[in-house]
This record gives C-alpha cells, structure tokens and sequence, in this order.
C-alpha cells in the first residue's frame, strides 16, 4: 500500500474514527512496510511529545525557581536505589561539613527557638527598631490575626529594622515563590501600576535566574554571600545571600537559613521582602505534606539591609563597635530531608570588605534594581532615596550576558511604569 | 498531558495562575513564529490572557486551549496586518517558502539541552510548525487544530503528515544514533 498517505499518519495518532481505523487496519495488516511507517510515526510522536514537555519544564523551572507541585510518586519511583544513593552522598558531606562557628553570640531566646519554625514568611514585627520583643517566635497565622486587631503598633505591611542586640538571628525560608512578579508584569503591561499587595519583593528577586557557584563535587548547595554599600542609603550595608542547589531531592519546607549578626558589627538589619504569605500558588500546594521536591538546578536570593554599629553613630547604641577585620555576620543553611531523615548544613561566616555598589557584581546589582523597583511599587517606607532612573540604571549595569532576555524586558517594565507614573 | 492544571476545586485566581503558568511558553512560542518578533509576541500574549480574564474564560470548564490560541493567533496575524507585511495566511508563499531558522529559543544551549527534533522542527515552513507545535506540545485533537488554524480537519491531517515526514527525512540524515527517537523495524504492539 502506499504509505505517504496522511489517512495512515492519523491512524497512527488516534486521530480517526471507527469506521476508518477498521478499514486503514486491515490494509496495514498485509503490509510490513505500513506498519514499520505506523510504529515509527508513533516513536517520533512520543520523542516530540517529551521533548516539548522537557522543553516546557526547563523554561518553567527557570520561571518558578521552584516546583511548588509536590510529586507524591517521585520517591516511590526514585526507589531504594536514589535513597542509598542519597545517603552515600551525604556520608560524604558529612565529612566535608564547614564548622566555622567561630563564636557564639549570646542567645536572647530560648533553646527551642531555632526549631520552633521561624520562618521569615509572614512575620511582621510589631515594632520599629530597638524594640522587638523575644515574643517573636509566634507563628505567622497568630501575627496575622495580630494585624487585623491592629493597635498602636499595627503592622505596616513590612518588616522593620531589628536591633542586633535583642535579635541576632533572623531565617527565611528556602522556599519561595515568584508568581508575583509575572502579575507585577502583567499589570504594567496593561497599563496599570499593581496594587501594592500584589508586589512581593522576594518574589520578585526569585523571578530572575542568578548565577552562584555550583556546588563541590561532594555537596548539593552552595552558599554565597556579599556584602557591598546599599544603593539606596548609601550609609547602609546591602547583604545579598544566594543559594544554588542541585541534586533533584525533597526538602522540608521549613528548610531555611539562619544569618547571625555579629552585635559588635551589626547595629540593625532588615531582611528585605518576606512580610506576607506567599502569593496564591502556594494555596495550590495546601495539600503537600511538609515536604517540597526541588529541581536539579534553583537558585534562592535574599537581601539584608544592615545598619553598622559605629562609635559615634546615629544609633543609640552604647556598644563598642568591633573592627571592620571582625566578621559581619554568619549564614548556615539547614535543609532537612524527610525522605531520608537527614539535615544538610553548610555555614559561610562573613566579613565586610568594604565594597562600594560601583563594584558589586552584576548580580548583586541587577536583584537589587528588582528589589528597589519592587519597594517603589510598594511605596516602601525604606525604599530610600532611589528612583525609576536609578532602578534603570543598576539594572543595565547589572544586566551581563541575559541569554534569556529576562532581564532586558524587566528593564522594558520599568521604563513603562515610569511612563505610566508620570501619566 | 500531566502537567495540565488541577483546575477543579481550586479557586478562580489559580485557576488563572495555572492555566497562566500552562500556556505563557507555548503561547509565547506560538505568537513569535508568526510575528517573528519577541517583544510583540509577548504582547499579543499578554493581550491574549488579559482577554481570557475579561471575557471571565476562567470560568469555563472545557478545555481553554482552543480559546487560547485562537485569541492567541488572530492577535499576532493582526499585528502582522497591521505593519502590512506579508500575511501568514499566505499559504501559498508561506508552504513553499524554504525551511528558515527562526529557532524556538535564544540560546542554543537551551536547544541542545531540549533536543535535536525541536530543532529540526524550528527549520519546516511556518504552517507545519503550527500543526506540530498544537499537536504534541499541546495535545489538541485535529478538529481543535482546524478550528484555531480557520482551516479542515482534513488540511491539518495533510499538514501534519507532511511535517512529519519532513522531520523523519532531515532527522535520519542529522543524527542517526540520537536516542530519544530511533525509527524502529518491527511494531510493538
């Protein structure tokens, strides 16, 4: 029979109804040469069908920095196999753990502090600066429920500057969304400023693929920190702490990193974004159980806006400060397996160098454009003195090689937010 | 298709962050082969799903991947019209215009971590890369494909039987021991 006949390329994808498959089968039945064409047609339609599907992951992940869907099945598949796999990795990073824990600093809380899931997602602290109270630890529902009653003290809607002295500690979570960002955009785009609630910094920061080393041969994370002027008060220090993890695995949720500030450094921080729930998507996932698988290759990015201790300072801070060879700060990330039962922890401890902006590296440049955007769109009370023009400018500094062209179309968006602020 | 959204009990604003999240690319992909322009691809994608809101799409419960890329392709074509140039639905021009290049990515080391047949794909003529794109990224039926394209069943059959036969010619020639796709000898069924 002959075979370039489109009457088989629809059998062969189920395209057609029964009267015809009857008739095409029964041809196809007396010639080899038709059902090598039918079987390979299939083959290409499968190869097609998963190379989209790959195609549409790899983009997506790049979107999402996350796979929020939790994949019930994925360690069932994976089998015992990955497990032991799994382990013998960690045995391995077992080994080569950093312990430079230098120092301890005096802990205003409890023991239990640290475990009591301290995640920075929707913590709102009540006061302003110099005045947090070690009742901190609350959960985030119960500081939510604190907002509606509002009082004296009633949440801004951001998180404050935190005196180093009552709280040196501070998490966020490695797990965050970006769906904000493509509403931010989508606004815009439609010639409407967003809403302020629809602007979530760190989900606007996550948006953007980073480049951070990757991790040594032996280790799933890498862990990396700068410290350079904040480009928006330049008195200030901006901290930018970026995680690469690879090794497709499931993590708890309540995996996080710890930074610790140094009191004899640190007057004050202030982790940037990470005030409210995360945006709609995570609603979606409301029946995950506690456990987030992430893809082989994500990156996390959070800022810290810090106030150094000075002698003569505009703080009240009676301290003597540290010399600047002092570390600045300590980052440990602790990420817990629950599949395997296993805590994976790396420590960076920090020192400030005294880096300017002009000589940040691209990427620090770059999320800080999307983080001050972000607190301009917000009317943040500490977006400092920076404008649209700024935010431009940082962001084209910031911009390298952009092979994706995610960055040039963020530069787009804030130049059309200019136009419809001034309009 | 597994990724499809889980619309069902979720609210509307998921249900329009899912559908967003399942068709941003493909339509993306989709509007920049016809206006052969990233920036105004993103637009029309834009104006696409801010139509899908309006007109309270979310609401519906068939399936809104036709709806999509209709919206999706009459708004490209217009862009199309409107800077008069030569318009897709040329068929004519367009079926014998030979294979071009416009790559379905910016960065190649996306492509070869995608896969040769996306490739070769990306070099068919415009029509053929349509019917393929709708057919295995999006997995619509050839009636859905007719009704999007403003064309027959029969037409998207032609279209695709051809592309495919292109594909399998050009793939032989490229990359005879790729190992997503080896042309087998005997059926397995």
């Amino acid at each position: 029979m002959n075979i370039d006949d489109p009457k088989l390329t629809a059998y062969a994808l189920g395209e057609l109804d029964e009267a015809e498959i009857s008739e095409i089968a029964r041809r196809i039945a007396s010639s080899p040469e038709a059902q090598r064409f039918v079987a390979d047609t299939q083959q290409l339609a499968q190869a097609l069908r998963s190379q989209y599907n790959l195609e549409l992951e790899t983009e997506s992940v790049a979107r999402e920095r996350f796979i929020t869907n939790h994949d019930d099945s994925f360690w069932s598949k994976a089998g015992p196999l990955a497990i032991a796999a799994v382990l013998a990795l960690l045995a391995v990073i077992g080994a080569v753990v950093f312990s430079t824990n230098r120092y301890r600093l005096a802990s205003p809380t409890a023991p239990g502090y640290f475990s009591s899931r301290e995640t920075a997602t929707a913590r709102p602290e009540v006061s302003r600066f110099g005045a947090v109270e070690a009742e901190d630890t609350a959960q985030p529902s119960q500081n939510l429920r604190r907002d509606a009653d509002a009082g004296p003290y009633a949440y801004t809607g951001e998180r404050p500057f935190v005196s180093v002295a009552s709280r040196p500690r501070s998490t966020f979570p490695l797990l965050v969304n970006s769906a904000s960002y493509l509403e931010v955009r989508r606004s815009i785009n439609a010639g409407v400023l967003p809403s302020k609630d629809a602007v979530r910094i760190e989900e606007m920061i996550n948006y953007f693929p980073y480049e951070y080393p990757q991790p040594s041969e032996h280790e799933s994370f890498s862990l990396k920190v700068d410290v350079v002027a904040c480009p928006w008060d330049s008195s200030h220090r901006l901290v930018r702490i970026g995680l690469n993890g690879r090794q497709a695995m499931g993590i708890a949720d309540d995996s996080n990193i710890e930074v610790r500030f140094n009191p004899r450094r640190v007057a004050a921080y202030r982790l940037i974004g990470y005030d409210r729930q995360p945006s709609s998507k995570q609603s979606v996932n409301e029946e995950k159980r506690g456990s987030n698988r992430i893809p082989a290759e994500y990156t996390v990015t959070a800022f810290y806006e810090a106030i150094l201790l000075t002698q003569n300072g505009a703080t009240a801070d009676t301290r003597t400060p540290g010399t600047p060879a002092e570390h600045l700060l300590s980052a440990r990330l602790d990420v817990r397996m629950p599949d395997i039962d296993a805590v994976h922890s790396i420590e960076r401890v920090v020192t400030d160098t005294g880096s300017g902006f002009a000589d940040a590296p691209q990427d620090v440049k770059f999320a800080a454009a999307v983080a001050e955007f972000a607190m301009i769109l917000r009317d943040s009370e500490y977006r400092g003195n920076a404008t649209l023009e700024k935010v431009i400018e940082w962001a084209q500094e910031g911009k390298g090689a952009d092979v994706n062209g995610y960055r040039a179309d963020f530069i787009q968006l804030v130049r059309k937010a200019q136009s419809l602020k001034r309009g | 298709m597994s990724k499809s959204m889980r619309i069902g009990k979720a609210k509307k604003g998921q249900q329009f962050e899912a559908i967003l999240q399942r068709f941003e690319i493909p339509l993306l992909q989709y509007a920049r082969r016809i206006t052969r322009d990233h920036e105004k691809a993103r637009d029309v994608v834009q104006e696409t799903f801010i139509k899908f809101q309006r007109n309270g799409a979310v609401d519906r419960e068939d399936e809104p991947a036709t709806w999509l890329f209709t919206v999706c392709r009459n708004a490209a074509l217009n862009v199309c019209r409107k800077e008069r140039r030569i318009t897709y639905l040329d068929e004519q021009t367009l079926e014998s215009r030979p294979a071009e290049q416009p790559m379905p990515f910016d960065r190649v080391e996306e492509i070869e971590a995608t896969g040769f047949l996306l490739r070769i794909v990306a070099t068919l003529p415009p029509r053929q890369q349509e019917v393929i794109q709708l057919k295995f990224q999006n997995d619509l039926s050839y009636q859905q494909i007719a009704e999007i394209m403003r064309t027959s069943a029969n037409n998207v059959g032609v279209l695709l039987h051809t592309a495919l036969k292109t594909l399998r010619q050009r793939y032989g020639h490229v990359a005879e021991d790729f190992i997503s796709f080896k042309p087998r000898t005997t059926e397995t069924r």
